[in-house]
């Protein structure tokens, strides 16, 4: 069938099941958005190629689909850079579309000519720049089948405009042949299951990779037959249910309490789906001690990066796990758990209890008021995103969206829009700082134009909190540029179309919480806290796991 | 001390720069690097100063459309 380039983009688009792209125009890709005038897909146009590709990561995450942008050459495809390191970071299957220049254009540095490939080259997992017309489907088919496949990903295609104008022949679809995932090794499969099975002081972490592989069913089967105590990273948040009796919470850098030091007496560590990051391990020369690491991961160059582990499990969780279940033994850790018990009472959480308004506190109530919705917590990066993690109850995988590898400050209402559109029958909850709203807050017009009812939780603690925070602790209280000054948080959302409300008291939260539900625009809560609250616990940078900063001297 | 890994990969042209940016990344020190190409397969041995071979091997290993690594002594 002969169609023009840009019409054979469309139609791949519909082969692949998308009915939803985030992007926005430009010189380059005119043509591609001339056939997207009248084609059966939904483009959403943001305020800003960032918001886009973040849109679409936001979409991603929720989903589990592919999420595809569009920009157009030059600086449309270098304001998707920082979108697509973010997804690259936190394997999120993503498809960017990018104008380019005109083939004969190429290499001459033409009008807003960039070499994205070349830009994006680190931060995609694959990426290619189309040449010949005949390229264009097979390349975008492969894309997809990237993007998805083993650890996803993000792909980039670059698309010059001649060939969306041109005619082509579009081709039959054929199945793309990709690396097949190595299997985990049958011998240390037995050997992982003898410790975990003799172990006395057992921990199970979970992490991205298990929200990835939808292995909900088999960790709660695990944890419960192996009585394991089970933490989190930031990516695994929900893919156990932050609300199960054996679940203690998140650890790391801000992990609770009962969280690290379990995670640092165990004597086997078995790690499902993290990459062991210096945000997870602290002082990683320090991690593992006389403990047995048994680790799973997909990708087997993960297995023994930051942490050596004695037992490395390469494959996909799905698979793994389904081996190595028959091999675990029922079990009971009654003095391990007495234990953890004793070490959560150590955290002073006192922070949360309502006697004032506190960002802790907050993060119960949404949890509270939410508990019998399905509801997608998109929250943004700093100290906002640290407290939410630590005190929002996440019971299903897919529900907590956060950029926890490139940590990208103004991921959160861009994402939040493209959750939206992937679950349109859900509570979509934002959560961000001052600052990060500032960053890509334009997109409160492109949720409002869109009639998405998201609630947005700002809070405002007019600084730079996570920042100042450090300056507070390692910087001898120089607050150089992270207090910040007045803004009309509520006054933006109005101009937006939204509506919104300034909270000062608990009272004033619970009230406007109530107002914010039931709309069909999105609704702002400013939520004013103190400047001086920390999050806490905290573990210093490259320090070991345990050893938590004094705050309060 | 130097290593040395022999990669085979299709002859794509984002290819040889992805990998060379990967041993970039890990501070490789590259001391000789040869490359053959034939139609559509790419064959790189590159020698460098760097202890962690091994490790650096799977880093190239994972690139799309690598189709083995292999370090030699």
């Amino acid at each position: 069938m002969k169609m023009t380039g840009a019409q054979a983009i469309i139609k791949v688009l519909q082969e692949q099941g998308v009915d939803t792209v985030f992007g926005y125009p430009g010189g380059a890709v005119i043509p591609l958005y001339n056939a997207l005038y009248d084609a059966p897909l939904k483009n959403i146009l943001t305020a800003h190629e960032q918001g886009a590709i973040h849109a679409a990561d936001g979409y991603a995450r929720a989903s589990g689909k592919v999420g595809v942008c569009i920009a157009t050459s030059g600086p449309g495809a270098t304001n998707i850079v920082t979108g697509l390191a973010t997804a690259y970071l936190d394997s999120v299957p993503l498809v960017a579309i990018s104008g380019q220049v005109p083939v004969a254009n190429l290499g001459r540095d033409s009008f807003q000519e960039i070499d994205i490939v070349g830009v994006t080259m680190p931060i995609t997992k694959y990426n290619a720049i189309v040449r010949k017309s005949e390229d264009l489907v097979p390349m975008l088919r492969l894309a997809f089948a990237i993007a998805k496949e083993g650890r996803p990903g993000p792909v980039l295609v670059d698309v010059p405009s001649d060939l969306t104008v041109k005619e082509l022949d579009y081709p039959e679809l054929e199945k793309v042949e990709l690396p097949e995932v190595l299997k985990a090794n049958e011998g240390n499969l037995e050997k992982a299951a003898a410790a975990l099975n003799e172990a006395k002081k057992p921990v199970l972490m979970v992490g991205g990779g298990a929200v990835t592989s939808s292995v909900e069913k088999e960790l709660m089967e695990l944890a419960h037959r192996a009585d394991l105590p089970v933490v989190s990273t930031l990516m695994g948040l929900g893919v156990y249910p932050g609300s199960d009796e054996r679940a203690i919470g998140l650890t790391g850098m801000h992990g609770h309490m009962d969280c690290n030091l379990a995670v640092a007496n165990a004597d086997v560590l078995l790690v499902a789906g993290s990459r062991l990051s210096d945000r997870v391990t602290g002082d990683r020369n320090r991690y593992a001690g006389t403990k047995t690491i048994i680790h799973m991961d997909i990708d087997q160059s993960e297995l023994d990066k930051n942490v050596a582990v004695t037992l490395p499990l390469t494959g996909d969780l799905k698979e793994t796990l389904a081996k190595f279940l028959p091999l675990v033994k029922e079990n009971k850790h009654t003095e391990w758990w007495e234990q953890i018990r004793e070490w959560d009472k150590m955290e002073d959480r006192s922070v949360a209890d309502g006697s004032r308004l506190t960002a802790p506190w907050v993060m119960t109530q949404l949890t509270k008021t939410f508990a019998d919705r399905d509801t997608v917590y998109v929250t943004d990066v700093g100290q906002n995103q640290m407290w939410a993690a630590q005190y929002l109850t996440i019971d299903k995988p897919r529900h907590h969206l956060t950029s926890g590898g490139c940590g990208t400050m103004g991921f959160g209402l861009p994402g939040a829009v493209g959750a939206a559109f992937a679950k349109p029958d859900s509570q979509i909850v934002h959560i961000c700082g001052d600052g990060g709203f500032k960053m890509t807050g334009m997109e409160m017009f492109t949720a409002s134009r869109e009639n998405l009812p998201l609630i947005s939780i700002v809070i405002n603690n007019s600084c730079l909190g996570m920042v100042r925070q450090w300056q507070q602790l390692f910087y001898n209280e120089r607050y150089s540029n992270t207090i910040l000054t007045e803004f009309d948080f509520v006054g933006f959302a109005k101009s937006c179309g939204a509506d919104g409300r300034t909270v000062t008291t608990c009272e004033e939260f619970t009230e406007a919480l109530k107002e914010a539900q039931g709309r069909t625009k999105p609704f702002l809560i400013e939520v004013q806290v103190a400047q001086s609250d920390l999050v806490e616990p905290m573990v210093a940078a490259g320090a070991v796991i345990y050893d938590f900063v004094k705050t309060h001297i | 001390m130097f290593a040395k890994v022999r990669v085979t990969c299709k002859n794509d042209e984002t290819l040889l720069p992805r990998l060379l940016r990967v041993l970039a990344k890990q501070g490789v020190h590259i001391r000789s690097l040869h490359l053959d190409a034939e139609d559509d397969v790419l064959k790189i041995e590159v020698q460098f100063v760097e202890p962690a071979a091994a490790q650096v091997a799977k880093f190239l290993a994972k690139q799309m459309f690598v189709s083995s690594v292999e370090t030699v002594d």
